[in-house]
């Protein structure tokens, strides 16, 4: 499999933005189960970055199912990167109260992307003044990862499991159809598998905020309701 | 590798034909450049300069900490070379452990779900 060429620096800017993407993630991304697998196993081969506090850790150990492993756990025991808990540089005022600590954070840690599973929690004064967005894994997932990261990270996943199902096609056609329906339905013809649930809905608000999820730029209110500037959905 | 050295005499003998080469855009600045310094009386020595990382820069492109990146280099378990005091750690390694990386978390993972 080849990884396109690994560059300290590049000379487009726009490709700057892109790799140096710094995404913070929610407590609700970090329990144990799919969500947490695929974003944690796609952050060292793409071109973002993961991070997250001991605030979002704490949460996440919260709602930890018992038996799976807690992200505290797996953070240390494979060097994972975390941030300090922060304080937002300008005062919040429509984010719900619960989750300011997370947004505060992901604005110290200088995050471009707060990757969560309720988008709607966040609000758009707040992220258009952090110049942020807050995006739901399978709208982030579904655009931001190439092919050959995702077929490579379901390769890994297939390789080391257990139990059923072992296949990357098999994984696809039942775990991710049940959980990431946009994801499923851009890799359904290229791993030629059928769904073994009907897809559910696509999350009601999947995304807010002002960077596009793809290149990084800031978007104007056009582009804000898809998420992505013109260029960049032309390739999405 | 061994180094290559053009001298001006070589480039007098033999000048680069006129006209569209047909070469890609690197080859193309490279000929330039020889061109140029032998005109000068210059010669050229082309050497291969090994793309590498520190263990910061590796440890920012895999997204793990940098004292994570060094215990696996004092473990042996990332090959890279010392110039000086410092450890370089050649682009080829830092992609080998990428992927070996990612299979060795999804161990922990995989089964989560």
């Amino acid at each position: 499999m080849t990884w396109p060429p690994l560059l300290p620096t590049t000379s487009d800017p726009a490709e700057d933005r892109r790799r140096r993407a710094t995404v913070y993630l929610d407590a609700n991304v970090l329990t144990a189960g799919l969500v947490r697998t695929l974003v944690l196993l796609s952050g060292p081969i793409a071109d973002h970055r993961t991070i997250w506090s001991p605030y979002a850790e704490r949460e996440a150990a919260r709602h930890q199912p018992s038996g799976a492993k807690g992200i505290a756990t797996v953070r240390r025991q494979y060097g994972l990167r975390i941030a300090p808990d922060g304080q937002s540089p300008v005062p919040l005022v429509d984010t719900d109260p619960k989750d300011i600590p997370i947004l505060a954070s992901a604005a110290a840690a200088d995050a471009r992307y707060l990757i969560t599973e309720n988008v709607k929690d966040f609000g758009p004064l707040d992220l258009a003044r952090l110049s942020m967005s807050a995006v739901h894994p399978d709208l982030f997932l579904s655009s931001r990862i190439t092919r050959t990261e995702y077929l490579f990270v379901l390769g890994a996943i297939a390789e080391k499991r257990l139990r059923e199902p072992k296949t990357a096609a098999g994984i696809h056609a039942l775990e991710i159809a049940k959980k990431l329906p946009r994801l499923f339905t851009k890799y359904r013809v290229e791993l030629g598998v059928e769904p073994a649930f009907p897809l559910p809905g696509i999350a009601k608000t999947s995304f807010r905020g002002v960077r596009c999820i793809v290149c990084a730029a800031i978007l104007d209110a056009e582009d804000m309701v898809y998420g992505m500037d013109r260029h960049c959905r032309r390739f999405a | 590798m061994t180094t290559v050295k053009i001298d001006p005499a070589q480039v007098e003998r033999a000048p680069l034909p006129s006209g569209d080469l047909g070469l890609p855009e690197w080859a193309m600045s490279a000929l330039a450049f020889i061109q140029s310094a032998s005109k000068a009386g210059e010669s050229v020595s082309l050497v291969p300069d090994e793309v590498t990382l520190s263990p910061s820069q590796m440890a920012e492109e895999i997204g793990v900490s940098r004292a994570s990146i060094q215990r696996r280099i004092v473990s042996g378990e990332i090959r890279c070379r010392r110039v000086g005091s410092r450890y370089r750690i050649p682009i080829q390694e830092v992609e080998r452990f990428r992927r070996a990386f990612v299979r060795d978390l999804a161990t922990t993972l995989a089964n989560d779900f």
